[in-house]
């Protein structure tokens, strides 16, 4: 196949990826979203770009848990970040209750700002350490003038007993807590301002292992009361199963695989997705002696420059000719899931098909 | 089977038992007898207080405040700068000498009762000049060290916050005033506005502040890239709330640091410029026109210049004793 | 038993007071065995194993233990004399790096980022086994290829930032395995890795524990990573052995409620449902202000008034598990049951 009828194929895939996704009514909406990142070894040397957002469509619903899972520098932090419009996006449209975030100016983003929020990953480094954790909670009030001045101190010591801590700790300053009680502190800040959206960007990876599920529940226990959606970024695979409904999987500034918790953890399609499950440690000494673990091979290449071809194809055991030549479009697939990887084109499917075989292990 | 155990009583958590057992031992031994059983009872939730919290409460200025004052030369620095300040405001107020009254039947007497540091070759009060000599240089050393923090944290917080195509151009700037020496501005302003004591500040000022500028744009630089800086840009901070509210109240630290040891440096340099003989003019006196004034006779009264060259040095010395100790109690893991 | 800990008791002296990181401790561990501690940030479980390398920083104090390696005596307590003071570092150089490997947690650091691979990796050979700099580069191209680093040859003349941090471990574990060591002790090895990574360093771990017959000493605080790879587990917390036993006993008979916390907290991912987390409340203790008695009490579901203000004793299962929980007095089971046929 040349290249030209492979782009062609392509454009006429990805229509059918992005066409049939009807979520317009979706809470929070994201369309070929792209953030570069212009990298110079030398002044006269060419730009080399890193691609750390590469076409990335997903959608939040009202409630819903969006988790987003990959490996350090999958670009899934930056994907946050663009989303909040903190890095402008290098292409693609953020949509927020219907309205186009991309290209408004920071003054007219501002009434946005109080219903998007967001939590950080280092609850050490996020919250000002020469601010009482009464002013820390208190000040998303402050700007956007919520509530009369005198009655912000009695909803802060509200939101403190919402998070589990005590009324009587807003005197005190953040370096006086622990991890986890910081990561609280972050989690009351953002709830200051009753947002609608919070992009979760590793809110647990820094916490101790018995601190992780503390904040799991009371991140849930928070959108059961209030409804609030949550974009979860994370890399450790079985806390964002628990709390997601659906999970986007990245490699490399890409989103390898994107549908519903069940489906992407019971059933894997992409090459990489299969890859990361089967690399998490099994917490159960029975099953862990049982299964036969598949230790992957190779590392992550490096990002930035990437070569042509889709960003997994050097460690990819199921390559096909077209994996090298240019990077796969997203492919939607029966079950509502879309899959960045050529095995799941239309004629790849049809192909196993015509075979008798439905996995592309069988293939090889 | 007791014979493997050991028991140990440590006392200061109570009675803290702690034994080892021999392994092979399948059955649980009781050796806490003197345990009755109602102490197996559940505890109750409020008895719990899984949330404590044992370190107390203290904001980062008393903690600074607390660490500063267990610094002994800190301390001593801070105590005889004290004292120097307060002696060179009421000092002059409590003596019936003034720093002009010429009295020509007591010149270069050395000390006294009368003249506890002796009089100069107009017979004027040693002491009392000194203790004016330490307005000017003191008013010198805190006024420009005033005006080069305003300057240097607006200048150097702006360029560092808005970084970019902003910072390259104001840092370029900066580097041109710095690529010049000062002491060639300052002497340039003394010869066009005379010898004052504003021009005097102004030549001090002008070049200095670029030091400040420099130490606060690396610290913004350092700052802005954490966490809480995107924290308050999510919550909606405008850009003025993120440079003042929380970035410079945190590189507050580095700022006092600097800026006390640019005291002592205004100070000298305004003791330099009235001995060469372009600072302040007769009959005002500074710590460097009493210097000058007592040079000539430096063989045969040698004490009128000690006194005023150990009031610099005594001066510069506490500040900058002062300014190690802030340094530590301000940054206390830059230490050791 | 190859290492043998007995008592040992680690305080650190800060501007706030008094840290006590690990009091009373006992570990044991066999020639070829994989052993894990496992505990969360401030347990104490790297402190005591850097006790052990006598790598301690300068604040740390060891008011009690003794340390016994491959049948010699290495405690660093009770070293009051200059003489005895360096009569003991004697000993440690001979054995650490040597007879005593160490992988630490993060490979970014570790590195001396100015000298070539070749350099770092030949120079503690060349030093313990007075062997020529050819022969040490043979050994080390040798090791470089067992800890699956491609093109040793070529590689060797590279400089630490060439290699990604999962090639950074591999060196380190190189390294540590120059001198054919009898025990290594892997602080945290994988925590800076990602999860596929950490798969492939965590296997090399266990190929080289089988095939080697070396001990290996893993610290982490992952339940995942211990589950799969050791043979018996500690669980600390705040200082203290709280319970110990093999992988089985600890994950199908647990006793101490912490380790039933940290179970409760971890969701397998292929388990089939989706289970309720069930965390521990609460937020671990300042180790300078430990409570009296049991320091876990205040964050247990099932405190008992005694475990305020008595610290429990330790009670054995099995020749391998035990336990240092009040509620394994067989007190505690009787009062419950009163206690339950009474409210309901």
């Amino acid at each position: 196949m040349n290249t030209a009828t492979a782009e062609v194929q392509n454009a006429a895939e990805t229509f059918e990826a992005t066409g049939a996704r009807g979520e317009a009514d979706a809470l929070f909406r994201v369309e070929g979203l792209s953030k570069f990142f212009e990298v110079q070894k030398s002044g006269f040397a060419p730009k080399k770009y890193l691609k750390a957002v590469d076409r990335i469509s997903l959608s939040v619903g009202k409630a819903e848990t969006l988790g987003i899972v990959g490996e350090s520098g999958c670009g899934k932090s930056t994907l946050g970040r663009a989303i909040l419009q903190i890095h402008k996006p290098t292409a693609g449209k953020v949509f927020f209750h219907g309205i186009e975030l991309t290209g408004l100016s920071e003054k007219q983003m501002a009434p946005f700002r109080r219903r998007m929020q967001m939590i950080f990953q280092d609850p050490y480094a996020s919250l000002n350490p020469r601010y009482t954790v009464g002013d820390i909670i208190e000040e998303p009030m402050v700007i956007h003038k919520l509530y009369p001045p005198a009655e912000r101190r009695r909803r802060v010591q509200e939101l403190l007993l919402l998070v589990g801590l005590k009324p009587d700790h807003i005197r005190r300053y953040p370096h006086e807590f622990s991890g986890g009680q910081r990561q609280r502190i972050g989690i009351a800040r953002t709830l200051a301002t009753e947002p609608d959206f919070i992009v979760c960007d590793e809110p647990i990876s820094a916490l101790d292992v018995s601190i992780q599920a503390q904040i799991i529940n009371l991140l849930e226990k928070i959108q059961r009361e209030s409804g609030v959606s949550y974009l979860f970024i994370a890399h450790d695979l079985s806390m964002v199963r628990h709390i997601s409904h659906r999970i986007g999987v990245m490699y490399l500034g890409s989103m390898v695989e994107y549908g519903p918790v069940e489906l992407v953890y019971g059933a894997p399609l992409h090459p990489y997705t299969r890859l990361l499950l089967s690399s998490e440690p099994i917490a159960d000494p029975k099953r862990a002696r049982a299964t036969h673990v598949h230790i992957p091979e190779g590392e992550l290449p490096s990002p930035i420059d990437a070569p042509p071809g889709c960003p997994f194809c050097s460690r990819c055991a199921y390559i096909l000719p077209e994996c090298t030549a240019s990077r796969p479009p997203d492919y939607r697939q029966p079950d509502g899931r879309t899959v960045r990887c050529y095995q799941y084109s239309q004629r790849r499917r049809q192909q196993r098909r015509a075979f008798g075989v439905a996995d592309i292990t069988a293939t090889q | 089977m007791e014979m493997d155990m050991k028991m140990r009583m440590n006392t200061n958590a109570g009675v803290n038992v702690s034994m080892s057992m021999n392994m092979n031992m399948d059955t649980n031994v009781d050796v806490n007898m003197n345990i009755s059983d109602d102490l197996f009872l559940p505890l109750d939730e409020s008895e719990k207080d899984s949330e404590f919290i044992a370190i107390e409460s203290r904001s980062f200025i008393a903690d600074a405040a607390r660490r500063f004052s267990r610094n002994k030369l800190a301390m001593a620095g801070f105590i005889v700068l004290s004292a120097v300040v307060l002696l060179a405001i009421f000092g002059p107020v409590f003596s019936h000498y003034t720093f002009d009254g010429q009295d020509p039947s007591s010149r270069n007497s050395g000390s006294s009762l009368a003249h506890w540091f002796g009089t100069d070759k107009f017979g004027r009060d040693i002491f009392v000049r000194l203790l004016y000599g330490a307005r000017i240089s003191l008013m010198v050393g805190f006024v420009s060290a005033g005006i080069n923090m305003a300057v240097g944290i607006a200048y150097g917080g702006i360029s560092g916050y808005l970084g970019g195509k902003a910072d390259m151009l104001m840092m370029r700037v900066v580097d041109i005033i710095y690529a010049i020496p000062s002491l060639l501005y300052v002497i340039l302003i003394m010869l066009a506005l005379g010898s004052n004591i504003r021009s005097i500040l102004i030549g001090i000022c002008i070049s200095s502040w670029v030091s400040m500028a420099r130490i606060v744009r690396s610290e913004i630089l350092k700052l802005k890239t954490l966490e809480f800086s995107t924290a308050a840009f999510v919550i909606g901070a405008s850009k003025a709330r993120i440079l003042f509210r929380h970035l410079l109240i945190n590189a507050l630290g580095p700022i006092i640091v600097t800026l006390t040891f640019m005291i002592p440096q205004a100070i000298f340099t305004e003791a330099f410029l009235s001995f060469v003989g372009v600072g302040i003019s007769a009959p005002f006196a500074s710590w460097g026109t009493l210097v000058q004034d007592a040079r000539a006779f430096i063989d045969i009264y040698p004490m009128q210049v000690v006194y005023p060259v150990l009031a610099i040095c005594v001066t510069i010395f506490s500040l900058n004793f002062i300014g190690d100790g802030l340094s530590d109690a301000l940054n206390p893991k830059s230490r050791r | 038993m190859l290492l043998n800990i007995q008592d040992l008791t680690v305080e650190f002296t800060t501007p706030q007071g008094t840290v006590r990181a690990v009091r009373n401790v006992d570990y044991g561990v066999g020639a070829g065995e994989i052993v894990g501690v496992v505990g969360e940030s401030g347990s104490g479980k790297s402190v005591g194993m850097l006790t052990l390398m006598g790598l301690l920083a300068d604040n740390g104090r060891v008011p009690t233990g003794t340390i016994e390696f491959d049948g010699r005596d290495i405690s660093p307590s009770g070293l009051t004399s200059k003489a005895q003071r360096r009569d003991y570092e004697v000993r440690m150089r001979k054995i650490r790096g040597n007879e005593i490997g160490m992988i630490f947690q993060d490979p970014m650091t570790y590195l001396n980022p100015i000298l070539t691979i070749r350099r770092q990796m030949t120079e503690g050979i060349i030093t313990h086994t007075r062997c020529t700099e050819k022969e040490a580069e043979h050994i080390a191209v040798g090791l470089l290829g067992r800890v699956g680093i491609p093109n040793p040859q070529s590689r060797m003349r590279q400089y630490p930032f060439e290699f990604s941090g999962g090639m950074r471990q591999r060196i380190i574990i190189a390294i540590a395995l120059s001198l054919n060591p009898k025990l290594v002790i892997a602080d945290e090895p994988t925590t800076a890795l990602d999860v596929t990574v950490q798969a492939q360093i965590l296997e090399m771990i266990r190929k080289l524990a089988r095939e080697e017959g070396m001990a290996v000493v893993l610290i982490t605080h992952d339940l995942g990573v211990v589950a799969s790879l050791c043979d018996r587990i500690s669980i600390m917390y705040a200082g203290r052995i709280v319970e110990e036993g093999t992988a089985d006993e600890i994950f199908y008979d647990t006793r101490h409620p912490y380790t039933e916390g940290l179970l409760g907290s971890i969701n397998n991912h292929s388990t089939d449902a989706k289970k309720a987390l069930i965390p521990i409340p609460g937020s671990p203790p300042d180790l300078l202000k430990l409570p009296d008695g049991c320091a876990f009490a205040p964050r247990c579901a099932r405190a008992m008034r005694v475990c305020v203000g008595h610290a429990p004793a330790r009670t054995a299962f099995s020749e391998t598990h035990s336990c240092s929980c009040w509620l394994c007095d067989p007190r505690a089971n009787r009062v419950h049951s009163e206690t339950e046929v009474t409210t309901t």
